[in-house]
């Protein structure tokens, strides 16, 4: 029972969270694929062409999704190290009706990813973003914040996917567009390269915006402050300085 | 004798031409995580590789009973989970039991080694490719072995693959991906890469 306690998470997240900038984190800031890295093996090996990203990202859709928010109603006093049974088993059980519906639209393409498809039920969101993220957050906020997570890899999946097919095939999906090809991207050690390549330029980017909005905030802050400061100057006089001016900063520097 | 030739010939074919991370990705980011401290390496390497030899052992006789199934493909997962999660219990139970030390020391990421691709992907692919129990065993002695020795070449590149040399972007994940494509290709050597195959 002390044990049950102590693995039991606490509602942190409820009063910080933002509901419009937390909830699309899953899109770029923690994409699973691009930035944590945690669900990468269906990218890196079987999405090879444009039609298996999309099988793919549909399987990690349906399966994710309803795995996680039919597990959030297993009760917390179990302990963890068993209730990702619960979670695994769930995931299986889905599996089930999601392959054989998939099977139904896309026949030879299902059985074209292989091992990859039942893989997708022992994805990280499932084991790991659950505990650490999803179940500390109210079920609505909840849901949207997986569908975002689930959005991200789908994206990038199907991305991936259709990139590797126009490099190592010169089609779209299923389209022949020209007959330049590097057959390499297709293979395990292309995919591990380009998936890294697309990482790195993906948090370069992803910083260089950040960077961008942070100096542009500051800049938008000093602003409407120095905006502040002579309104109220000039309304006031005799007031002191709010703030230091460059005259100021020099004096207090050669101050010492 | 006959028989350990065909477990050992198993077991270097899956550790190096069906390698778990560098020719299958399978368990990348539990790799990827245990890279980081040399006790992980060992503890879920010795975790992998129990769960895998067990389950596979177990799967075998499951295959042999239901492989004529015709929807036998689409319940794997489920079987092959509920065989996973049975030997989790069991192994669980008994370290409560008669090694309660080492029990509380691991209770908390145990899950890590059993839940992940590395495990299942072994056993969906004996099913797939292999007939034998020695077979079977064989290949999920090499799986596991080869994690373990992926994850033991990640560890010896974590620290420069993190260092201020790698620009900022590409710092930790995404250059330790790249790493791992060439240390695939370079595995791709023992088969011969022949683009017609793939």
């Amino acid at each position: 029972m002390a044990q049950a306690k102590q693995m039991k998470p606490e509602k942190t997240r409820k009063s910080d969270f933002k509901f419009t900038r937390d909830l699309i984190d899953g899109l770029a800031k923690q994409n699973v694929v691009l930035m944590t890295g945690i669900v990468n093996a269906p990218v890196i090996i079987a999405a090879t062409t444009f039609k298996k990203g999309v099988v793919i990202a549909l399987a990690f859709a349906i399966i994710s999704f309803l795995t996680i928010v039919t597990c959030s109603f297993v009760p917390k006093k179990i302990v963890y190290t068993l209730r990702v049974i619960i979670y695994a088993l769930v995931g299986s059980v889905y599996y089930i009706p999601t392959v054989l519906l998939l099977e139904q639209i896309f026949p030879l393409t299902v059985e074209l990813i292989g091992i990859y498809m039942p893989l997708i039920i022992t994805n990280a969101l499932i084991f790991s973003k659950t505990e650490s993220r999803f179940y500390l957050e109210d079920k609505l906020k909840m849901i949207i914040d997986v569908i975002f997570f689930i959005a991200g890899f789908g994206a990038v999946c199907v991305l991936t996917g259709g990139f590797r097919e126009l490099i190592c095939f010169g089609t779209f999906a299923g389209i022949t567009l020209f007959d330049f090809k590097i057959a390499a991207f297709e293979s395990p050690f292309g995919g591990f390269i380009l998936v890294g390549i697309m990482a790195g330029m993906f948090r370069a980017l992803y910083n260089y915006l950040r960077n961008r909005r942070i100096r542009l905030n500051s800049e938008e802050h000093n602003k409407a402050a120095a905006h502040t400061y002579h309104s109220s100057t000039e309304s006031k006089p005799a007031t002191p300085h709010l703030l230091p001016s460059q005259d100021d900063n020099v004096k207090e520097r050669s101050d010492g | 004798m006959d028989k350990l030739a065909l477990f050992i010939n198993t077991a270097m074919l899956a550790m190096f031409v069906e390698n778990a991370i560098f020719s299958r990705a399978l368990g990348t980011s539990v790799a990827f995580y245990a890279s980081r401290k040399k006790e992980s390496i060992f503890g879920l390497g010795l975790g992998i590789t129990y769960v895998i030899v067990v389950s596979s052992c177990i799967t075998f006789f499951i295959d042999g009973w239901l492989a004529d199934w015709q929807y036998f493909y689409v319940v794997m997962p489920l079987i092959y989970t509920l065989t996973v999660s049975i030997v989790y219990t069991g192994s669980l139970l008994l370290l409560w039991r008669f090694l309660p030390k080492i029990f509380r020391n691991i209770k908390k990421y145990v899950h890590l080694s059993v839940f992940n691709a590395a495990v299942l992907g072994a056993l969906f692919l004996n099913t797939t490719y292999h007939a034998d129990f020695f077979s079977y065993m064989g290949f999920g002695v090499g799986i596991a072995a080869g994690f373990f020795i992926a994850v033991f070449f990640l560890h010896i590149a974590n620290e420069r693959l993190n260092s201020p040399l790698i620009p900022e972007a590409f710092r930790g994940m995404p250059i330790m991906m790249v790493f791992v494509g060439i240390m695939s290709l370079a595995f791709y050597a023992l088969t011969g890469y022949n683009t017609g195959a793939i």
